[in-house]
């Protein structure tokens, strides 16, 4: 079995998406990329990534519901999730601390160093 | 997705071009939909059929090492993605939606003055797609499902729009992040200044968005605090990084000194205090000049040594050698909108929110702000500068 860590970065913003897929191929993950969420959770079906990046503002289905889904759903309850958003509202973060998300990070704040960083902070624990 | 010959082109590009935005183009995002999306009903993930379309596993063989082969698989996959992805738009009928656009502001389309032409020119640049694309087959912005959000989970008209703001921007950084850290290619030592202003800009920009979110929150009363778990010494550290670029530029040391001491847990919202410290950092960066220093201090602090007190709390002093406050501005600095005379005479950028939202921000996670400024005219000695000091209740 591969040690490669499999990593489900969601994200519909492409120019954001490219980068953070770039960053973390380069750390060595296998990256897969979802831009919705109706996809997001196929692929975590599919693919059962060891994390998953989940953005919020998502075109069929938000993250948060993706999220929920997840933890409602035996072999995905567990798997970490980071919500990577440019949203800061304090209901969504309650809702997604709620629900369990290792960790709420506001996109605009992180340098892809960071993101990789938390990544890999994240799969140590 | 990184090959030279793109960014040459986009580098051309840029080089030979206005400098003064096109404000008819709008900003990136602004391939905004006729019609909201709305959330699906029958979504159930356990019972969601497999499909593999938009999932681009890595390549095998395109491992870890950052070098020019594994450069252009990425680009590879990148195009593939591109394309792959394209049906997921597809099924909107934006043409017939076009009477049942909302009303609201939120998710009305805003580029109805945008021709073909011009987004067949964007999407050439940055998605390799056709030119001849059709326009429904463009993504969308997300600010076309925010009325879902809004309607599920309260979230407003600013913060959708500063999402928007942020969204663009954080592009920016990102792509400018690529490019400084080489792994797109070499860069000049004149290139590197460049894209340093740019990041300068833009983390002012982003600034700037997150102040404003903050005095509309303020302002509504809207401002609530997701308390967490977090250790002080970390928090500083990774601000601290994000000036590497800013005071390699400005020629100004920043000086961490936090080490992970015992005392250092604290509950608050990350989020916030992380802009209030980015804040006072940004106030010390912006009157210190060239050659001077930017120092942050950790400590623990108890009621035994601090009088003012009642509780431990996790100190942090920011210091600067700058040109200190004078004492008829010292009343006024949290104020906000103010701006000292100082701030005229050295031209430093800033909108006088930035100590302002900090202290709200302090005070309202149970710490506290305060400072001390030298200032040789009226305290008889050649030092100048000032400390600010932020305290946080630990647990």
């Amino acid at each position: 079995m591969s040690d490669v860590k499999k990593v489900l970065v969601v994200e519909d913003e492409q120019i954001l998406l490219k980068t953070i897929q770039f960053t973390l191929k380069e750390a060595g993950y296998e990256v897969f990329v979802a831009m919705d969420g109706d996809e997001a959770s196929k692929s975590i079906k599919e693919h059962n990534p060891d994390i998953v990046l989940l953005d919020i503002l998502l075109p069929k289905k938000n993250g948060l519901d993706v999220l929920r889904e997840m933890r409602n759903f035996e072999p995905t309850k567990n798997i970490p999730v980071l919500l990577l958003t440019n949203l800061s509202d304090q209901e969504s973060i309650s809702e997604g601390v709620e629900l369990g998300a290792q960790g709420y990070f506001v996109k605009s704040d992180m340098s892809l160093d960071e993101i990789a960083t938390k990544v890999a902070e994240t799969l140590e624990q | 997705m990184f090959d030279k010959k793109r960014i040459d082109k986009k580098g051309k590009n840029r080089l030979n071009s206005n400098p003064l935005p096109n404000t008819h183009r709008g900003p990136v995002t602004e391939e905004v939909p006729d019609v909201a999306i709305t959330a699906d009903s029958d979504g159930a993930f356990a019972s969601s059929p497999v499909n593999t379309r938009y999932v681009i596993p890595r390549q095998s063989g395109n491992a870890q090492n950052a070098n020019g082969q594994k450069t252009q698989d990425d680009s590879q996959d990148i195009k593939t993605q591109t394309e792959e992805v394209r049906p997921i738009y597809s099924g909107i009928d934006t043409a017939s939606s076009q009477s049942e656009r909302p009303t609201s502001d939120v998710g009305k389309n805003t580029d109805d003055e945008i021709s073909d032409s011009e987004h067949a020119d964007k999407n050439d640049i940055d998605s390799n797609k056709s030119p001849s694309a059709p326009k429904e087959d463009k993504p969308q912005s997300s600010v076309a499902y925010a009325p879902q959000l809004k309607q599920s989970h309260g979230v407003d008209f600013v913060t959708i729009v500063s999402h928007q703001l942020r969204t663009p921007l954080t592009g920016i950084k990102w792509y400018v992040d690529l490019l400084l850290s080489g792994q797109a290619g070499k860069i000049e030592p004149r290139q590197q200044d460049y894209l340093l202003d740019i990041q300068q800009a833009n983390e002012r920009m982003i600034r700037l968005v997150d102040n404003l979110l903050i005095i509309e929150q303020l302002e509504h009363d809207k401002l609530n605090f997701v308390a967490r778990t977090a250790y002080v010494p970390e928090l500083v550290m990774s601000i601290t990084t994000e000036y590497d670029s800013y005071v390699k530029a400005h020629g100004i040391s920043l000086v961490s000194q936090c080490p992970n001491v015992q005392h250092s847990k604290v509950k608050i919202d990350p989020i916030y205090i992380r802009l209030a410290l980015k804040n006072v950092i940004d106030n010390a960066l912006r009157y210190t000049p060239e050659g001077g220093t930017v120092s942050i201090e950790c400590s623990y602090v108890s009621p035994d040594n601090d009088p003012e007190i009642t509780k431990p709390m996790a100190q942090i002093m920011i210091s600067d050698t700058g040109i200190g406050i004078p004492p008829e501005d010292r009343a006024e600095v949290f104020k906000k909108f103010y701006r000292s005379q100082a701030s005229m005479t050295m031209q430093t950028e800033g909108t006088g929110l930035g100590l302002y939202i900090a202290k709200v921000i302090i005070e309202r996670s149970g710490g506290r702000i305060w400072f001390t400024s030298k200032n040789d005219d009226i305290d008889g000695n050649k030092e100048t500068g000032t400390d600010f000091y932020i305290q946080l209740p630990i647990v």
